[in-house]
């Protein structure tokens, strides 16, 4: 590679390693730092409630914690203690500060949303930016890269591919080189763009831990789909037929198509929540974004672009699952109002039905009543006969 | 029938997994007792099975049902679940619920009915996959 022959100097170099937590145990976080306190107390040169400065050999290390938008931010930054110190190899440089670095991120907790590693230094040419942003593609094996200029800094960006990493958490590696500027002048200009960095990097979490949270739903739409669509159909292939469907038969069809009904209008509104939280995370990274007005260098992508596509390929499933949810929803909506119409009118054709024998029983009743009256007639003319018949019997007018 | 919240269980064991699948287990246990006392079963076969399962089922509302399969019993599930929906409801890991609360759970219920049953879920959706499907066998 061309990159690799050509000799790369670079002025102040700078690690900046960025952690985010979510703020489950706010208690947490600040013992953790005072822990780390408490390991470096010889070696600790300057500290306040939030922050710590560590000299450690040849290096500068500050230890710093920012409660930010509900998340915890540790921001461990490695330095010389020379700020004029300059790099000839500096792969030999990070990998020294990823060393010193490593005792105090293994203190930190174990479940970060979002792992970011800045490598900072002092460039003398774009020509000098662009071979140090080949050189650490290749150092760190990312193919995904975006780079861009904002102010008189180059920002790059190496990102993984899902097949390049197994970690359940975003780890990123960005290289940030001020060109042709004084290290006074260096400090004022990265400190605001790592502030934006460090803002960027907190939506950017969360909205990849609401991602990693929701990503399994996604691909169970297919499955349900199918599912539905062959419950409707058998259940509308029976209602087509002339043979009525038992009253039962609709009340369990009915429960069944509500049970699915409030189970999918719930999951739909969850997902629509979650829809909502991450266009929140997108947009105001976009916001922050468009204020770099980054400029594209040397053909790579920028990484204002790269950001954007990222977004949109995160942000489109949560927008068709939403969708085909609440295409699936009036689907059942539909065919529950069809079920209750069929069974209103079969309730309606039953009661009909138990009217007409209650009528039928009624009109028999009646002919027994009337009948039954005849025969009491009947029975009394004949018992009256008899009664006479006594009588004239007693009075010897009759034999 | 009542059963703990999805969303309680998880907080209170979301640290101690182990701890979480144990009280799972358990608590399945106790729920296959109640349901072969209900449904008036004593046997320990692979029908038992099937029905104290289909029962728990019915419970939860699911709508799929738990079949013999040669030796086994196996129910594979597609459509939108209530872990499914807890998960979203309180933020919190699909897969984390699956594995140390449902699973544990219906390994439970199986193990009242018989205690050499294994359980497997051979496929989940939590993972990825498009059914979630578990195998029960009796090992003899």
């Amino acid at each position: 590679m061309e990159s690799q022959k050509i000799d790369l100097t670079l002025g102040s170099p700078r690690l900046i390693n960025i952690l985010i937590f979510e703020t489950e145990d706010q208690e947490d976080a600040a013992r953790t730092l005072e822990l780390i306190r408490r390991d470096y107390t010889p070696k600790s040169i300057e500290q306040d409630e939030k922050s710590i400065k560590i000299t450690l050999k040849d290096v500068l290390c500050g230890v710093e914690l920012i409660k930010e938008k509900n998340c915890n931010v540790f921001s461990i930054s490695i330095n010389r203690l020379n700020d004029d110190y300059v790099s000839k190899e500096w792969q030999k440089d990070l990998e020294h500060y990823q060393r010193q670095a490593q005792p105090i991120l293994s203190m930190l907790p174990k479940n970060p949303i979002l792992f970011l590693s800045i490598f900072a230094g002092l460039t003398t040419s774009r020509g000098e930016a662009l071979n140090l942003v080949r050189q650490y593609s290749e150092y760190v094996g990312c193919r995904k890269v975006s780079a861009g200029i904002i102010g008189n800094c180059l920002l790059g960006t190496f990102r993984k591919t899902p097949g390049e990493t197994s970690a359940e958490f975003l780890r990123l590696e960005l290289v940030l080189s001020s060109m042709n500027l004084t290290f006074p002048q260096v400090k004022n200009v990265t400190s605001e763009l790592l502030v934006d960095i460090r803002n960027l990097a907190i939506n950017l979490g969360k909205l990849d831990r609401l991602y990693r949270l929701c990503q399994p739903y996604f691909p169970q739409m297919d499955p349900q789909e199918v599912e539905i669509h062959e419950k409707i159909e058998g259940i509308l292939n029976r209602m087509r037929q002339t043979e009525p469907v038992e009253l039962e038969t609709l009340k369990s069809w009915l429960s069944d198509v509500m049970e699915r009904f409030s189970t999918l209008s719930i999951l739909s509104g969850l997902i629509k929540r979650d829809q909502i939280t991450a266009k929140t995370y997108v947009e105001e990274n976009k916001n922050l974004l468009s204020r770099w007005s980054e400029t594209s260098f040397e053909g790579y992508p920028t990484n204002t672009l790269m950001e954007t596509i990222e977004y949109n390929s995160i942000s489109k499933p949560f927008e068709d699952f939403v969708g085909r949810t609440e295409a699936l929803r009036i689907q059942l909506e539909t065919v529950s109002d069809m079920i209750r119409t069929y069974l209103s009118i079969r309730q309606q054709e039953q009661s009909s039905e138990t009217l007409k024998q209650q009528v039928k029983i009624l009109h028999a009743i009646e002919k027994h009543e009337r009948l039954l009256k005849g025969l009491t007639w009947v029975v009394a003319l004949f018992t009256i006969t008899l009664v006479i018949l006594e009588i004239a019997r007693t009075l010897h007018i009759l034999p | 029938m009542e059963f703990p919240s999805f969303g309680d269980f998880y907080r209170r064991f979301k640290n101690d997994p182990e701890k979480s699948r144990g009280e799972a287990f358990e608590l399945g246990r106790r729920v296959g007792h109640a349901l072969m006392v209900k449904l008036n079963l004593k046997g320990d076969d692979l029908d038992t099975l099937a029905k104290v399962i289909n029962a728990f089922l019915r419970e939860v509302k699911s709508e799929t049902s738990a079949k013999v399969e040669g030796s086994k019993v196996i129910f594979r599930n597609r459509s939108f679940c209530q872990i499914m929906v807890s998960a979203r409801s309180f933020n919190q890991p699909w897969l984390w619920l699956d594995e140390n609360f449902a699973w544990p759970l219906v390994a439970g219920i199986a193990s009242a009915v018989n205690p050499n049953v294994k359980h497997k879920v051979t496929s989940a959706r939590a993972r990825g996959d498009l059914v979630c499907e578990h195998i029960f066998e009796i090992i003899k």
